[in-house]
């Protein structure tokens, strides 16, 4: 079983506007097995959660970060990031969802993408293997911050290329990886094997390192060894300005 | 004591109290007419907190004792807060300080709500926003790390951070790292750096690999430098 399924869309959204959060809010509503029981800015205490005081949360404390939680089956703790950039980040992690859950897991989850016409985001499967699992969990909790700085760090079950990747890599070089498809929003849709959520660690691990040494040649992945932290951006990364504050 | 609590009605947010709440205790306290009803001000602000969350109040003896205690972990913080910043050759911006020319430098403060209370960072330089955490060196009772979380002071600090064009970053503190971690929002929002109290040793927090990375103080420096 998956330890944890991990949902990252980083998508074109001012939340800082009570307006634009609220709509992002609803578009989380919308999917049964996403919305969210319990929010508040402060994340050491649930607070019931409904659209109208998480907005007001935002907008009465000039909270930056809303945190989310579901603690109905299946229960996730995540957050909706609501900077004044033009981009910010909906992190959702799944803990030990029942398998039979998962397909409707990554279609909401694309629901939810092509909602937000995301720039960046991922489904990916987690199985806690330490160092084995260490190259195939790269990225998992990349922020705009490191993403608009340093570049791509990884590929996932299911990742979503928005606009601005799909120009700088190329829609040729990523149409040309198996099971990629093109979405609504101009980007790509690359999914590891044809169900990933029937997949195994195994699986997923092969065809992750397979991917990711095509899509290093391109120069726009990043590196985010330690220790020291010493990470680089790729060498044809240029920053898209995501996390500019207005 | 008795508790004498403000009438303002609304949803509380972050802390457990409303903005009128908070308002309306900031003020009490500032205006009191002695040490005593300033004390008891505070004491109905605690009431105020956890009535919102629907517990009762606490006694009088057990909210003193978690005062002293309070005050108690604030004096070795503090210690700790300045190893800290010496450790990275920074001044403590909570103290006032003269330079040789006579001038004087005061506490630099940054806007923290729409109170208009302010919050000062325990350490600034043109490149950072320093704030020291310190937590016990040992795990929780669960055996889990202690968290420091992104509470309502540092983002207050991040967000003056990035309007000054400049990094937050929360250093925390204790002689085992092991048992010491940021929380999830708080490592994507800032900086965090960890200070080995028992050996002065330096460290990063990886959020791509979720753990620490060892630096040498000269990487740490030149972090906030």
């Amino acid at each position: 079983m998956v330890e944890t399924l991990n949902i990252k869309l980083l998508a074109p959204c001012r939340t800082s506007d009570p307006l634009v959060l609220r709509s992002v809010l609803g578009a989380l509503d919308a999917e049964p097995l996403c919305e969210p029981t319990h929010a508040n800015i402060d994340e050491r205490m649930r607070l019931p959660y409904d659209r109208a005081s998480a907005t007001d949360f935002i907008r009465q404390m000039g909270g930056r970060t809303l945190i989310l939680w579901r603690a109905n089956t299946p229960k996730y703790t995540g957050w909706l990031n609501c900077q004044p950039v033009p981009v910010n980040d909906l992190k959702l992690d799944y803990v030990e969802p029942r398998q039979a859950l998962l397909p409707e897991l990554f279609n909401g989850a694309t629901r939810v993408a092509s909602l937000l016409q995301v720039e960046y985001g991922f489904v990916h499967m987690h199985w806690d293997r330490q160092a084995e699992s260490l190259d195939y969990d790269s990225g998992i909790r990349m922020s705009v911050r490191d993403l608009n700085k340093y570049g791509l760090s990884g590929i996932h079950a299911r990742t979503w290329f928005g606009p601005y990747l799909v120009e700088l890599l190329g829609k040729a070089f990523l149409l040309s990886l198996p099971l990629a498809t093109e979405t609504s929003w101009g980007g790509v849709q690359l999914d590891l094997e044809p169900k990933p959520w029937l997949a195994d660690f195994e699986t997923l691990k092969a065809r992750h390192a397979e991917l990711m040494a095509r899509l290093c040649k391109t120069g726009l992945v990043g590196t985010f060894q330690g220790a020291p932290v010493t990470w680089k951006a790729g060498p044809r990364w240029v920053a898209p300005g995501w996390d500019v504050r207005s | 004591m008795r508790t004498r609590r403000c009438p303002a009605e609304g949803s509380s947010v972050g802390d457990g109290r409303t903005s009128e709440q908070r308002a309306y205790y900031r003020n009490r306290i500032d205006n009191s007419a002695d040490p005593e009803a300033a004390q008891q001000a505070r004491y109905d602000r605690n009431a105020t907190a956890r009535a919102n969350r629907g517990a009762d109040p606490a006694s009088p003896e057990d909210w003193q004792r978690q005062n002293d205690q309070l005050r108690q972990n604030q004096s070795g913080g503090a210690t700790e807060e300045n190893d800290t910043l010496n450790g990275l050759d920074v001044a403590n911006n909570n103290n006032v300080t003269t330079n040789p020319d006579g001038t004087v430098n005061r506490p630099q403060t940054f806007p923290k709500d729409a109170d208009g209370a302010e919050t000062r960072p325990d350490g600034v330089t043109d490149k950072a926003l320093i704030d020291n955490k310190s937590v016990p060196d040992t795990f929780d009772d669960d055996g889990n790390p202690r968290t420091v979380y992104n509470d309502q002071q540092l983002r207050a600090q991040q967000e003056a951070a990035r309007a000054s064009g400049r990094e937050p970053v929360t250093v925390i503190t204790n002689d085992n790292p092991a048992a010491a971690r940021p929380s999830g929002p708080l490592a994507d929002n800032s900086t965090v750096l960890h200070r080995n109290t028992g050996d002065g040793g330096w460290s990063q927090w990886n959020n791509q690999t979720n753990s620490w990375d060892p630096i040498s103080q000269d990487q740490a420096h030149s972090i906030v430098h």
